[in-house]
């Protein structure tokens, strides 16, 4: 029978443990971080107490099995992850986000088996979401006669179509790299062509919007895009110049970084829609409004899962494949 | 003292730990351990939990710190966690003293 490789045992109990979580994405996030760091921790001090045992003579050195028994050690003294994840509180929204997990795996098996039919499937899902929000944003305009509201539904429409067309290039170019939802990981020409997709798609959309109705929603909107673009620009040359450890806010992978976005989108679009409604005390409007939170909490939970896969492939794959490199 | 025993005490045995400084979970489980001279046998990943129940509360409040390129999430006591624990130990010390005497092993 053949032993699991070192590298692959700490990722496995981690993936149990997603697995047995019953808890919300933010959560979830960061107890996979803290038993990361937790059970990494211990089995570097095991793998210590392994070497010296060899270097006493105690036991022989056989090539990566002090690593692996090192973290087997770790996993044992941490216990199950059936058991560590029944001790986290839970709710409805935890129960829910655990479905959308399970669909989400389902998603990734799919995306495995037939990459260019699902890569394509998702590109289309992720684009529509534009459309959704305008159109939502264009309902609650023609119902309250707000006009620029109104305008908003095409230009939303364009950047749709727009971002399903340059998430398609990932897609066909998805067969040279590993991937994940047809994009690439990791080994960016990726970057530039995300870096790319944002400036382009900010100054057909938005900047058309900054020229035409600066004050507008909208308008308020592309400043608060374009200041995230510029941030995450800054945080890309910011790890390249080798000064920038420890930031997560923006990543490499363009998942993450289009989660945050809509995140953002999202929240804006709530705030100004709560906005309206404080000034209108409509019954409708408050209909709708709760209406329109629903699809907001679940796209904002869908996207921050997005989010928190990117983080957990990036860290969790790639921390781990270097530490062990480097232990 | 294995894990089902302590259970009741875990919190304020966290709140302990915790209150000589702030700590990460790795460093509160062998903070316990020398504590207890090896004697509290918990299982580590158990105390996740209790530290999110804690900072639930507003017992204790985290952060992540980065040290040496990694992330760890540090928790520290909070005033209403210092002052939760000074009353978890008088109670503890008040129910010691009694069991103490009840089983006449007293000095």
């Amino acid at each position: 029978m053949t032993q699991p490789r070192p590298l692959d045992d700490l990722n496995a109990y981690l993936a149990a443990l997603n697995a047995a979580l019953a808890v919300g994405v933010k959560s979830r996030s960061r107890i996979l971080e803290e038993a990361g760091e937790h059970l990494y921790e211990a089995a570097r001090s095991e793998h210590a107490d392994l070497v010296a045992q060899v270097e006493r003579g105690e036991r022989p050195a056989i090539g990566d099995a002090l690593w692996t028994e090192a973290q087997a050690r770790a996993i044992a003294a941490f216990g199950s992850p059936e058991k560590v994840a029944s001790g986290f509180e839970k709710g409805l929204l935890d129960t829910l986000d655990k479905r959308v997990g399970l669909l989400d795996a389902g998603f990734e098996t799919w995306l495995q088996r037939r990459p260019i039919v699902a890569g394509t499937v998702w590109a289309a899902v992720t684009s529509l979401a534009w459309v959704v929000l305008g159109a939502a944003i264009f309902a609650v305009g023609r119902l309250f006669e707000i006009g620029y509201a109104m305008n908003v539904l095409m230009p939303f429409v364009f950047a749709a179509a727009g971002y399903f067309c340059l998430r398609m290039v990932f897609v066909f170019r998805r067969s040279v790299v590993a991937s994940w939802r047809g994009l690439p990981l990791f080994q960016l020409p990726g970057w530039r062509l995300v870096a790319l997709r944002d400036w382009v798609g900010y100054l057909f959309f938005f900047g058309y919007i900054m020229l035409t109705d600066p004050m507008s929603f909208t308008g308020l909107m592309s400043l608060w895009m374009g200041l995230a673009i510029v941030v995450d620009v800054g945080v890309r040359l910011a790890r390249r110049a080798g000064r920038a450890a420890g930031w997560s806010a923006y990543g490499e992978d363009p998942d993450e970084n289009w989660a945050k976005y809509m995140t953002g989108l999202w929240t804006s679009a709530a705030i100004t829609l709560s906005l309206i409604a404080l000034q209108t005390s409509s019954l409708g409007l408050t209909a709708a409004l709760g209406l329109l939170l629903v699809a907001v909490t679940g796209t904002v939970a869908f996207s921050r899962r997005l989010a928190w896969n990117s983080s957990v492939k990036r860290n969790w794959g790639h921390t781990y494949a270097a530490r062990a490199a480097a232990s | 003292m294995k894990g089902e025993a302590l259970k009741g005490h875990l919190e304020m045995l966290l709140l302990a730990a915790l209150r000589s400084g702030p700590a990460h979970g790795y460093g509160i489980i062998h903070d316990l351990k020398s504590r207890s001279e090896g004697a509290f046998d918990l299982q580590e990943g158990t105390i996740y939990p209790a530290l999110h129940r804690l900072e639930r509360s507003g017992l204790v409040e985290s952060q992540w710190s980065v040290e040496n390129g990694r992330r760890r999430r540090v928790y520290m006591v909070t005033p209403k966690g210092g002052r939760a624990l000074e009353e978890k130990t008088a109670a503890w010390q008040s129910f010691s003293h009694a069991t103490t005497r009840a089983l006449g092993t007293g000095a």
